[in-house]
């Protein structure tokens, strides 16, 4: 009876474990100790021994299981090995009678050996497995949100990029030097609901002369813009100039950010770096401020700058306070207070987008024009293709100040906590082998339907080329590895061989007699005579009847004759 | 119509094992043999685990925040492990042999044996034995056989099996494997052969059947009798006549009556019968009744005078010589096993086909479902044969599957 309640025990004392040492939610904890005394139960009312163990056992596994949602750590890990292999013993016993006999030595250790290898490789492979994991849902499921939230749209909610920055989705390829600030959205109008916006209002556009000569040395590969397709932007280094267009398709705003007029416009950019950006100066709007918030951010500067002057001064005055803060995607702002004042004075910790915004902030705060920009901060090169490839976790938002007639580029967020991290080869390759299937379809598409019909016949022409001449190879190979008393006569081969170079072959199928009536009824002059030897070869090797050496001097002769 | 919902499911499997071992080795056999193999390498337990260690990995899905992937991560690996040492089980030098009865009745148990010899001397080891796919029909009535330890010599085990339709069943080989450690796997299989199995119908409980039997005798013949020459029924004694074979005179009578006198004999009389089962029925539990019926009236008469000649099941004619220890009921029987649901009996067709039989036959019993067979039983009385006609109702079919005694 003991022995039946193995499973059950061992599942009793796991779950003790998982109730003293964390902490389990009590839906759990009934399920865990409901198992227990299922698995229990099982055990004393089943009468069928080799099922009750099973059904105890797995209620035993279903209760170590539920208490295994909590964090328990190495001693869940030692009570749930232990349990296991404690029940699946109880388990085998129930099939047998008596002792078992012990297992063959060699199984045992290929048993433990490959237990222990795959047991080690999925606890220590399955955490890091389950964050890459999660990150890619979290990016799936953040792609449906609306254009609002994709933070490089005219309009960007604050926090918005916070999902886009757990994601590894490739957003484009960037070829060649230049900075490694891409802009690709500029917001000057920050209102109380704490939203971002491009107020082009009044403001000129300049539409890209088309050129398709002269030197450029970087070049963008966009490979998908905002979700629907609409308002598709280049995202540049703000020093890019001579563009290098087809048609006048590329217009650049008076923040210079460029956007393309077409979705099915080459997705290439090839330009020029170096130049002077092409930015217009400031207007009212890099100034102002939400009225609500004004008076906060006025003495939180007022105190950080400490009364330094000019504006440079100024600006490195509230950099170094900013970076002081600290870089976190995970903080639940107070919905009671503004999130600019939420992260300045009560949970100090953000993402990029609050320290831009907060250098913005403060800065109009100082009488400092100042405008938050997006985009991307270029990642690692992928050594495989030589371009450095562009994720969406490298979404990034920073700040443009005017002082000394210029726009100046300032970053307050801690460089250590930019989302840098350099790709394994893992996503190097699959990076590499979406670029050549985007060639392909490329390809593919230039060819038209015709041409994929010509290809693909070419292909199959060719499957069946291979296959033909590899079971040529593999016949004479599947004919020499056979035993010596089933291998044909080598002159029946040879026979065969001859045949073949004269256009005539056995079918995979086809028994010798058939073989032999078919060729017997081709009008070559030799026919006869293949057919009447053939069928002695069928006789002598499958019936035993006639003489072997008489045989094989006949396939000799006949073969010599096809010769 | 009635759909068989296990007959269905079986649909796509071939009926006969050569057919199912061709499927096997087709193209796309070797496939689905690839893919599942892993599968057929585990045992009952090992299968268990499988889903549960599946069930176990969903539940430990958030495996940033609890612990559960540890036991998924410890159950997954077992029972790889467990398939891994299983491919170096090989079991050398052994066979296994099954003995199972040629026939079975219908809804009866049935016993195999499943006896597995080693040859070779070794250590003794743990062997699973593992039953074929039963038919659509059948059922293993027992739980799987404990392991068996095989040491340098045979081990038997029995399982059982109940199969609900008549017919010649084609089983699988019963296979024999070493157990991996925990018993999750199993290594490569030792195969018997397969086994074939005659599911017969129940036997109807016929107590009484009179049969017409004055209409005309047929004599046995020389064919019938147990030695070649004349029949040795003897019939008395006669006074000598010349020309009487010497061998049969008899000497008391002689001695006693001083007159050479011979033994005569009787040429013996056989009443000959012919059994006609109309295999048209709209309701498949009258044509069992039937089937059974039939069969139930074979075995009564085979224990009596009487000879079953010929047995007519729809529009095929099955010779058969039943009774008087000249023929089995076991012949009849496997007929019986096959029958299927036939056309709407024909009763000119019938007679055009029992025309070369009719000159031998006493009388006729025919076995109806769905038809009153009255000119079945003209056509057959205008040649001089009685028939019997036996129809069977739902009243008849329900004493039939009840096992009552009939009687007539």
């Amino acid at each position: 009876m003991v022995r039946r309640l193995v499973p059950a025990i061992g599942a009793a004392v796991v779950v003790a474990l998982a109730l003293v040492l964390g902490t389990l939610d009590a839906a759990p904890r009934g399920i865990a100790i409901g198992g227990v005394i299922a698995s229990a139960l099982v055990a004393v009312l089943f009468p069928r021994r080799a099922f009750g163990a099973r059904a105890s056992a797995c209620a035993a596994i279903a209760a170590v299981s539920t208490a295994g949602q909590t964090q328990l750590g190495a001693p869940y890990a030692i009570a749930s090995a232990l349990f296991v292999v404690t029940t699946l013993a109880s388990l085998r016993r129930a099939r047998a009678t008596g002792s078992v006999p012990r297992p063959r030595r060699r199984a045992l250790v290929a048993f433990v050996v490959t237990a222990s290898a795959i047991a080690g490789a999925l606890l220590a492979t399955l955490p890091p497995v389950a964050a890459l994991v999660e990150r890619r849902m979290t990016a799936l499921f953040s792609s449906y949100r609306s254009d609002e939230e994709t933070a490089f749209s005219t309009r960007m909610k604050l926090g918005a990029t916070k999902g886009m920055l757990q994601s590894n989705t490739v957003v484009m390829h960037v070829a060649g030097s230049s900075s490694p600030y891409l802009r690709g959205a500029v917001y000057d109008e920050f209102d109380w609901q704490s939203r971002w916006t491009t107020s082009l209002r009044g403001r000129a556009t300049t539409i890209v002369p088309s050129r398709t000569e002269g030197a450029r040395d970087a070049a963008v590969v966009l490979v998908r813009g905002t979700p629907d397709g609409a308002d598709m932007r280049w995202f540049l280094p703000a020093d890019a100039c001579d563009l290098l267009t087809t048609n006048p398709s590329v217009e650049i705003d008076a923040f210079g950010v460029a956007r393309r007029a077409k979705v099915d416009e080459p997705a290439t950019l090839r330009f020029r770096t170096g130049c002077v950006a092409a930015i217009a100066p400031p207007g009212p709007n890099d100034v102002d401020i939400e009225r609500s918030v004004r008076p906060q951010l006025r003495a939180i500067g007022d105190a950080w700058i400490a009364g330094a002057e000019p504006a440079e001064a100024k600006l490195a005055a509230i950099t170094r306070e900013l970076a002081k803060f600290e870089y976190s995607l995970e903080v639940a702002r107070d919905p009671m207070v503004d999130p600019i004042i939420d992260f300045l004075t009560l949970h100090r910790a953000g993402h990029c987008e609050f320290f831009a915004s907060a250098l913005v902030l403060l800065a109009r705060a100082q009488g400092i024009p100042a405008r938050v920009v997006g985009g991307y901060h270029v990642g690692a090169v992928n050594p495989l293709t030589g371009l450095a490839v562009v994720r969406e976790r490298n979404a990034h938002a920073w700040a443009e100040v005017w002082y000394g007639d210029a726009w100046h580029r300032l970053d307050p967020t801690p460089r250590s906590e930019l989302p840098l991290a350099r790709p394994g080869l893992l996503e190097n390759l699959g990076d590499a082998a979406s670029l050549a299937w985007a060639a392909v379809r490329t390809f593919l598409e230039r060819l038209g339907p015709l041409g994929i019909v010509a290809i693909g016949v070419v292909a199959i022409a060719l499957w069946f080329g291979v296959r033909v001449a590899l079971d040529r190879v593999l016949r004479h190979r599947r004919v020499r590895r056979m035993p010596p008393g089933e291998r044909p006569l080598p002159c029946y081969e040879r026979l065969s061989i001859a045949l073949a170079s004269a256009g005539v072959s056995r079918g995979d199928a086809e028994t010798l007699e058939a073989f032999a009536l078919r060729v017997a009824a081709r009008s070559e002059p030799w026919a006869a005579d293949v057919a009447t030897a053939v069928t002695s070869y069928a006789a002598l090797r499958y019936g035993g009847v006639g003489d072997e050496s008489a045989v094989t001097a006949t396939l000799e002769r006949v073969a010599a004759r096809v010769h | 119509m009635k759909i068989d919902f296990a007959r269905l499911n079986h649909i796509l499997i071939p009926a006969t094992k050569a057919d199912r071992e061709r499927l096997r080795t087709s193209r796309s056999g070797r496939v689905v043999v690839f893919l599942f193999g892993f599968f057929a390498a585990l045992t009952d337990e090992g299968r268990t685990i499988f889903v549960v260690a599946l069930l176990s990995g969903a539940v430990a899905v958030d495996v940033r925040r609890t612990s559960a992937h540890m036991l998924f991560a410890f159950l997954a690996g077992i029972v790889v492990a467990s398939l891994v040492a299983a491919r170096t089980l090989v079991l050398r030098r052994t066979t296994v042999d099954v003995l199972a009865p040629r026939r079975v009745t219908v809804g009866e148990e049935v016993v195999f044996t499943v006896r597995c010899r080693r040859d070779e001397p070794g250590p003794e080891e743990s062997v699973r034995v593992r039953g074929p796919f039963l038919t659509y029909d059948g059922k293993w009535t027992a739980p799987p056989p404990d392991e068996l330890v095989l040491g340098a010599g045979a081990g038997t085990t029995t399982m059982q099996a109940r199969f609900a339709a008549r017919g010649l069943h084609h089983l699988d080989a019963f296979t024999v494997a070493l157990v991996a450690p925990l018993g999750l796997a199993v290594g490569p299989r030792v195969a018997s052969g397969g086994t074939e199995l005659y599911v017969v119908p129940r036997i109807a409980n016929v107590t009484r059947l009179p049969l017409t039997i004055a209409q005309r005798h047929q004599p046995g013949g020389v064919a019938l009798a147990s030695k070649q020459g004349e029949s040795m029924d003897l019939f008395g004694v006669r006074p000598y006549r010349p020309g009487d074979p010497v061998r049969d005179l008899h000497a008391r009578t002689w001695a006693r009556t001083g007159m050479p006198a011979v033994r005569e004999y009787q040429q013996e009389y056989f009443t000959r019968v012919g059994v006609v089962l109309d295999a048209f029925a709209r309701d498949p539990n009258r044509l069992e009744a039937a089937i059974s019926l039939a069969a139930g009236v074979i075995a009564h008469l085979s224990r009596g005078e009487a000879l079953i000649d010929v047995l007519v099941v729809g529009d095929a004619v099955h010779e058969l010589t039943v009774g008087r220890s000249l023929g089995r009921l076991d012949q009849a029987l496997e007929l019986l096993s096959t029958v299927e649901r036939g056309p709407r009996l024909d009763p000119g067709r019938l007679v055009r086909r029992l025309d070369p039989h009719l000159a031998q036959l006493s009388t006729v019993i025919a076995i109806l479902v769905d038809s009153e067979g009255d000119a079945l039983s003209r056509t057959l009385e205008h040649r001089g044969i009685t028939c019997t006609k036996i129809v069977v109702d739902d009243d008849l079919a329900g004493a039939v599957r009840r096992g009552e005694p009939l009687a007539w």
